[in-house]
């Protein structure tokens, strides 16, 4: 029988927004431990509700990790079929979602590593035909995409494990504890660097300049 | 001694700061506009990242993942063809190899391997082989009845094979990706 603690427990904790379906619906997350235990055998199907359920986190962290559409799509992809194949290693105690987005942060910075950190694309800068926008009005419109574009700018700025850990940490709302077992680095570690990216985030944020000062000290 | 610190890190520390510690970083954001810009700036920034919400792939993403990991799972089944290839190989070689001894035995020449008689061609091998062991003897019987000219057109044949084989595998792979 399907042990609904050790999802439950992955429910509490899983993947920030999207997570809180699978908080109140005790049913969800057990069929979700059946798909799950499906896939394992094989079954495609069972896993193609695994990928509709964490889509969007999984997409939404490529997205930002590497800035455009395109690769974002290739990498949620790719970070899915890792997750197939390596569903033999996953521990059902721990948060499905927290594993899935580590699969993709850890892809994203391989894919980063490889090639040249990328800034904005052009197609980021055209208008998308995906995503229907609750918000018509064209003036909205323009002021939400200059604000997606600030943001993108922001994270470019930013080292790729760095960018990894704010996006895990403000997007996801992932504990320091996920994040460093996520990418493989300690809690101490995960503090400093999400501190120090913080500093280059406000540094780099457009309206204001600010005279530098070393950030750091007790955190190292 | 820098005077903005440790009041710059207590602007980026996310956990609650101790109540005299909060009053003395109150008391520095009062006087010091350079560190008052930078606590604005990070509200701000952290402002933007939680404006920008999360993004959604384009429609049919689960579908397009279904299609991406049904033609991965084919690929395994296209494994035959390397094994056919790999075995078809091997016998080439092997076949080469025999002829290889029987030529260098009786001295190489393309016209002598086409005309060279059933006898001839066993006799190089009879020398070669233990003949007193029983698979000795059978590979004798067998190497008689097999001409060099049949050696060649059996390596010629075994390597179209492969070859034919190796585009099929080229030609499925590359029609496999531009689904
Ligand atoms: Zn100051």
């Amino acid at each position: 029988m399907v042990s609904v603690s050790a999802l439950g427990q992955a429910g509490k904790t899983a993947v920030g927004r999207t997570g809180a379906a699978f908080k109140e619906n005790p049913v969800v997350v057990e069929i979700q431990k059946e798909w799950l235990l499906a896939a394992r055998e094989g079954d495609v199907d069972a896993f193609g509700r695994v990928v509709d359920a964490f889509q969007k986190p999984v997409f939404n962290l490529c997205y930002r990790m590497l800035g455009n559409p395109e690769d974002a799509e290739d990498a949620a992809q790719e970070s899915f079929w890792r997750a197939y194949q390596g569903l033999s290693k996953y521990d059902f105690q721990r948060p499905f979602g927290t594993w899935m987005l580590s699969i993709a942060a850890h892809y994203c910075i391989d894919r980063l590593r490889r090639k040249r950190p990328i800034l904005l694309s052009l197609e980021s800068l055209l208008p998308e035909d995906d995503a229907p926008d609750e918000t018509p009005n064209p003036e909205d419109q323009t002021h939400r995409k200059q604000e997606q574009e600030a943001v993108q700018q922001l994270l470019s700025a930013l080292g790729r494990e760095e960018r990894a850990m704010i996006v895990m940490r403000y997007w996801h709302d992932m504990s320091y504890e996920e994040i460093a077992r996520s990418l493989k680095v300690s809690v101490g570690a995960v503090k400093s660097r999400l501190h120090r990216a913080r500093h280059t985030l406000a540094e780099r944020w457009p309206v204001h300049s600010l005279s530098p000062v070393s950030p750091g000290g007790g955190h190292e | 001694m820098n005077k903005h610190l440790p009041y710059r890190d207590w602007i980026f520390e996310e956990e609650t700061l101790p109540a005299d510690s909060a009053q003395a970083l109150r008391r520095h954001l009062q006087g010091c506009p350079d560190c008052r810009a930078a606590a604005e700036a990070w509200k701000a920034a952290r402002q933007s990242l939680a404006n920008a919400g999360e993004k959604s792939p384009r429609t049919g993403f689960t579908a397009r993942w279904k299609a991406l990991a049904a033609e991965r799972i084919r690929v395994p089944s296209r494994r035959p063809a390397w094994a056919m290839l790999a075995v078809s190989s091997a016998g080439s070689l092997v076949m080469a190899l025999a002829l290889a001894v029987q030529t260098s035995t009786q001295g190489f020449s393309l016209a002598g391997v086409f005309t060279r008689d059933l006898s001839a061609a066993a006799g190089a091998l009879e020398d070669w082989m233990d003949t007193t062991s029983s698979l000795g003897a059978f590979l004798t019987i067998v190497s008689r009845s097999i001409p060099p000219a049949c050696y060649l057109f059996a390596i010629f044949f075994v390597s179209l094979i492969g070859i034919l084989w190796l585009l099929l595998f080229v030609r499925s792979t590359a029609q496999g990706k531009q689904q």
